[in-house]
């Protein structure tokens, strides 16, 4: 009976292991998803508003949602507290504030900091774009990534699970 | 003084230790600080530069006093530091110099800086005051020449002539409106006047003054227009038109005395056109500055 109910613990592990695995790379994409969008949005607002900052990011935290919503809520707090911090040291600790964001996915957005108001509307706005598209082409090679790897993750999950079990049995 | 006080704010903490050693008095005298790249900070104080702290101010020092100042958004500023300054809160000012980047005939970036200059704002209320009645006769407001050299106080008393006729003090008051064309009578930040102009003026500010002029005519129903230094024969086209629908004109112009009138051109046009009744003449005589009213018409 204990090594029945073992057996049981030891394939739920492993197929929760491998379904696990596969929903933290599907995680990342949909993060990458929502980041992506608020870009566009910054895009957007700095194209037909270009307001200072801090009003900037207000306004996008509340249009947008999930990772993007955090990030932009991160740096709307940071630039209202004021002091001396620089726009780049705000933008890259919001940056850091986001949970699960890829590498270079990361390294991308930080480099926008040196950006950020700093130029003229338009340079802003092509750096936001090229940084989007970045994203965009990261989250395309996720997604392939994902339906390889996912399936492997999610297929080693169950398949070694059963080994176990029968081992154990 | 707490305004005054107020440009600490828009400073990096290690220069601001410095003036916060600063009493009173000093604080009183004090009207620039200079951040120059690789000196000491200095300070202006009664006509004299000198040296604040041994503390020499690096690129760093510059680009965030400069960011501070704009509030982290330089997108928002860069028409005004196009023109070489930056307004704050308080109507302070600070000017920008370094290496100027063209594109397409214009200014596209000063960068990098190499030196700044933020100019402290005091207003002088009383400055001329005692010269509205006379430019009031009855009671009501009639157009009025300021001629005066640079620095003599032009824009002061042109400022506090607008604030009188605006609040109706010494006469029946009157709606203003304003072209600012360079941000130096009101001074707006965030759409509010740092400097006095009165409860009834309408500013106009950045605009090209001729463009302004007949703006303000159609929209705003203005019973004075003012404007800051006629310099082009355009301004004084727009002056007429703007005379010719029934409105009042103040305005400034470069000059020592009522023969510079004649002796410009652009000015012999202004003059016979017959658009102003007075002329002020401001002369500076041992320090202090003397207002002179005459008629034109």
């Amino acid at each position: 009976m204990i090594r029945l109910i073992g057996s049981i613990l030891l394939a739920g592990g492993a197929a929760f292991w491998g379904f696990y695995a596969a929903a933290q790379l599907r995680r990342r994409i949909h993060i990458l998803d929502e980041i992506a969008s608020g870009l566009r949005l910054l895009e957007q607002e700095l194209e037909w508003s270009a307001p200072e900052l801090c009003t900037l990011a207000g306004r996008l935290q509340r249009q947008s949602r999930g990772s993007a919503k955090i990030l932009f809520a991160a740096f709307e707090t940071r630039l209202m507290q004021g002091g001396q911090a620089s726009v780049c040291r705000c933008w890259e600790e919001s940056v850091e504030s986001v949970r699960d964001v890829p590498r270079e996915a990361r390294w991308c957005l930080n480099s926008l900091g040196d950006v950020l108001g700093r130029f003229d509307v338009q340079e802003q706005r092509a750096s936001v774009k090229s940084v989007r598209q970045r994203l965009e082409r990261l989250r395309q090679e996720l997604e392939q990534q994902y339906r390889v790897q996912g399936r492997t993750c999610q297929t080693i999950g169950l398949s070694g699970g059963a080994f176990l079990v029968i081992l154990l049995l | 003084m707490d305004r005054i006080k107020g440009v600490l704010e828009f400073l990096p903490w290690r220069i601001r230790g410095e003036l916060e050693r600063f009493d009173e008095d000093q604080w009183e005298q004090l009207q620039e600080l200079r951040f120059r790249l690789g000196q000491p900070l200095t300070a202006l104080c009664r006509g004299e530069e000198r040296v604040v702290s041994d503390y020499v101010l690096a690129a760093q020092d510059l680009s965030q006093t400069l960011e501070l100042a704009a509030r982290g958004s330089f997108h928002t500023v860069l028409p005004q530091l196009r023109q070489g300054f930056l307004t704050l809160p308080g109507g302070h000012r600070l000017g920008v110099c370094g290496t100027v980047r063209m594109r397409e005939g214009s200014i596209h970036a000063i960068d990098p800086i190499s030196s700044l200059n933020l100019r402290l704002a005091r207003s002088v209320p009383e400055a001329g005051q005692e010269i509205v009645p006379r430019i009031c006769p009855e009671g009501v407001f009639r157009s009025t020449l300021i001629l005066a050299p640079p620095g003599a106080g032009k824009t002061t008393l042109l400022r506090n002539i607008i604030k009188g006729l605006s609040d109706g003090e010494l006469c029946h008051f009157r709606r203003i409106g304003l072209v600012d064309e360079r941000g130096e009578v009101a001074a707006l930040w965030n759409g509010v006047p740092q400097l006095a102009i009165g409860t009834r003026t309408d500013v106009l500010e950045g605009c090209p003054k001729a463009q302004g002029l007949l703006l303000l005519l159609r929209g705003m129903n203005p019973q004075v227009l003012a404007v800051d230094e006629i310099t082009a024969p355009e301004d004084v086209a727009a002056m007429q038109t703007a005379f010719g629908c029934g409105v009042e004109l103040l305005a400034t112009a470069h000059g020592r005395e009522r023969e510079d009138l004649e002796r410009r051109r652009l000015y012999r046009e202004l003059v016979a056109a017959e658009i102003f009744q007075f002329l002020v003449t401001i002369r500076l005589e041992g320090g202090q500055r003397r207002y002179e009213v005459e008629a034109l018409r």
